[in-house]
């Protein structure tokens, strides 16, 4: 069996704040003359990171802000230092912490090109050999040989990725930078980071975009205040980050009317929903609860809202507008909603429930559980509109 | 398969410094071209600027210390006198000056990116060597022009030449490392480069210099590389052992800044 592209063992990293150390002369002056000193405090932006990487898999980091994530990315990439433990990287490491390093705004597109690639570890005979690519790949021909200050910030950004595009390295260490550009670019810069992945390099990628990383990574690391906290498959450590983060943000069961009716228990595709549920986009969703009518209330009304989370009500299923006439009959019982086709694109949902007795709200729940959408095949050629859409309607084209 | 181990470094890692410069030499040349390019972007008169400030300067040296204080330039014509040492100082100073600031202006790419650190005070080495070289044909058209007894040493002024860029990279890399946790230094750069002009034998020379206090002039290593320059082209006094001092002192310069600069870059993304 061959080595791993990727062995790190036990990076960590101490910063001392409190101390500056870039600064003026007088301070450090001051500090050596002085015998009570500022207090100096350690601070670990990692601890004791281990992880293994072989060719070809792709390594999604997720984690809060300053958690660590882009330090362990600066460590790799030898910007900076560990302060103990080990990595071994076997292959030549290309890292794009930023799109457009170096660009200066005197220089014309096509000196850019040159510049940048070369800051990037590109040769020469590279980037002249790829030059045409680069340039149809960003779009801007028209434009090569003019400065790039006056480009419009998209152009710039275009420019600057392409270039960053065409490195050829066996390992890449990418932060955060297919979040640039408007949609349209957007889009096809993932397409090309996965045709990347898919010619069998070795991919490190932070990013804060959930849906994107999923797509991309097949393995994951979910850093928190500078441990890893979970690692495994990329799908299982983003689940454990996202319910990490709702427990703590979104207590469950916020229950502000009770009289006389109550639920026993809520379930999304006959799973007990306590956290945070995946479900496919286009996939049928089974919203099933059982409830107590101890109140005998008559003429009941079911009302699911479906928010966003912005809470925004999306849409809301109603046994009325159906003109679903449940007959209820004893004091407990089940209500099913089906959704045959879940219309929404990727994120995360909240569903609020409210039960009506002639007119009357008896039962409300306005936080009974929170689900997640995720890739699906709503439409049948597995494409999916990008995920500030709302909602996915089944349609079709004809010419005539 | 290049295997990368990245750990923390310790002891002098020269060899390593410089395989790696060796290894980055195109971002060299590329940071060095970017320079050049931006000097002269948008101008009208382009190098020929390169020709005016030494021009200018050492016209006025020549008028200060010729006809005011009239230092004797030993039968060459005041102008060509000055000029010739020009050559070396506008080199020299152009080098420091923009070294000092390197690191700092280049602060971005060194927080997102590796390279080897060194390569960017080192880059202005090179990139001010079309003024040079500008500078030295308007040298010898003066000469051509004014036509001094040249002495047969002149290939010799190539090492002095040789010399100079190593004295101004050697301070380009102390001033740039020490700007990272100094920022004073970008204001005191200026000023020594400024007291540089005087103490230097640019526009006078040192032969006539009482020998009490002599050696303080070639503490310099611009004094000794200066006269040596004349000596080389003129065949003007010349004295060796002053010429050593100079010399020695430059040896400590450059390695004393490569290792500090070595020392310096380890953490500089942390600290810069």
């Amino acid at each position: 069996m061959s080595k791993p592209i990727i062995e790190v063992h036990g990076i960590s990293k101490k910063f001392t704040i409190g101390k500056s150390r870039s600064g003026d002369l007088r301070n450090s002056m001051t500090k050596l003359f002085s015998f009570s000193g500022q207090k100096k405090q350690d601070i670990w932006a990692l601890q004791d990171i281990n992880f293994q990487l072989n060719a070809g898999e792709i390594l999604g980091i997720i984690g809060p802000n300053g958690s660590g994530k882009s330090t362990l990315l600066k460590i790799l990439s030898r910007i900076t230092e560990p302060t103990s433990g080990h990595a071994i990287m076997r292959g030549k490491i290309s890292s794009l912490l930023e799109v457009g390093t170096g660009f200066h705004p005197e220089l014309s597109g096509r000196e850019n090109i040159f510049l940048n690639g070369s800051i990037l570890g590109l040769q020469r005979k590279d980037i002249v050999a790829n030059f045409d690519e680069i340039v149809d790949f960003s779009g801007v021909r028209k434009f090569i040989d003019t400065p790039v200050k006056h480009y419009s910030s998209g152009m710039y950004v275009r420019l600057a990725f392409s270039v960053a595009a065409y490195l050829n390295p066996e390992i890449l260490l990418v932060d955060e930078v297919l979040s640039v550009g408007d949609m349209a670019f957007r889009e096809k810069s993932i397409e090309k980071m996965k045709q990347v992945a898919k010619s069998g390099k070795t991919i490190l990628f932070v990013s804060h975009d959930l849906e994107t990383i999923e797509s991309m990574c097949n393995k994951g690391i979910l850093i928190q205040n500078g441990k890893i906290e979970s690692t495994g498959k990329m799908k299982t450590v983003i689940r454990d980050y996202t319910s990490k983060t709702n427990k703590s943000h979104n207590e469950i069961d916020s229950i502000s009317i009770k009289n006389g009716f109550d639920i026993s228990a809520f379930t999304i595709n006959e799973q007990e929903n306590k956290n945070q549920q995946l479900i496919q986009s286009g996939d049928k969703m089974v919203l099933a609860f059982n409830y107590t009518n101890s109140g005998n209330h008559k003429n009941l009304t079911f009302r699911l809202e479906i928010k966003n989370r912005q809470a925004f009500t999306l849409f809301v299923c109603n046994n009325f507008l159906t003109g679903n006439i449940l007959s209820e009959s004893g004091k407990t019982g089940e209500a099913i909603c089906t959704i045959d086709k879940t219309p929404l694109n990727t994120g995360n949902y909240l569903i609020s429930l409210t039960v009506l007795s002639n007119n009357v709200v008896v039962f409300q729940n306005n936080k009974t559980c929170i689900f997640e959408v995720t890739r699906g095949g709503f439409y049948s050629t597995g494409f999916m509109p990008s995920n500030e859409k709302l909602f996915l309607v089944d349609h079709h084209w004809t010419l005539k | 398969m290049p295997e990368t181990l990245i750990k923390r470094t310790r002891g002098l890692h020269i060899r390593k410094t410089i395989s790696e410069l060796i290894e980055y030499r195109e971002l060299l040349w590329m940071l060095a071209w970017r320079d050049f390019r931006i000097k002269y972007a948008q101008t009208f008169l382009g190098l020929i600027w390169a020709v005016i400030e030494p021009l200018l300067m050492a016209l006025l040296l020549s008028l200060v210390f010729n006809k005011v204080a009239s230092a004797s330039t030993y039968g060459i014509e005041p102008i060509l006198f000055g000029m010739v040492g020009m050559v070396s100082w506008n080199y020299f100073s152009n080098v420091v000056s923009e070294g000092n600031t390197s690191l700092i202006l280049a602060q971005n790419m060194i927080k997102k990116i590796y390279f080897p650190r060194i390569i960017i005070p080192l880059s202005k080495t090179i990139a001010a060597l079309p003024d040079l070289i500008v500078t030295l044909v308007f040298t010898l058209v003066l000469i051509l022009f004014y036509q001094p007894e040249i002495s047969a040493n002149a290939w010799m002024t190539i090492l002095f030449l040789g010399l100079t860029i190593l004295a101004a990279a050697s301070l380009g890399l102390w001033f740039s490392a020490l700007n990272i946790r100094f920022r004073d230094f970008k204001h005191i750069v200026p000023f020594l480069i400024r007291i540089g002009l005087f103490i230097t034998p640019i526009g006078y020379s040192t032969i006539s210099i009482d020998s009490a206090y002599k050696w303080l002039f070639y503490l310099n290593p611009m004094t000794g590389i200066i006269e040596g320059f004349r000596w080389a082209l003129f065949g003007l006094e010349f004295s060796w052992p002053y010429f050593y001092i100079s010399i020695s002192v430059l040896f400590f310069l450059f390695v004393g800044g490569f290792l500090f600069f070595n020392q310096m870059q380890k953490n500089m993304a942390d600290i810069i």
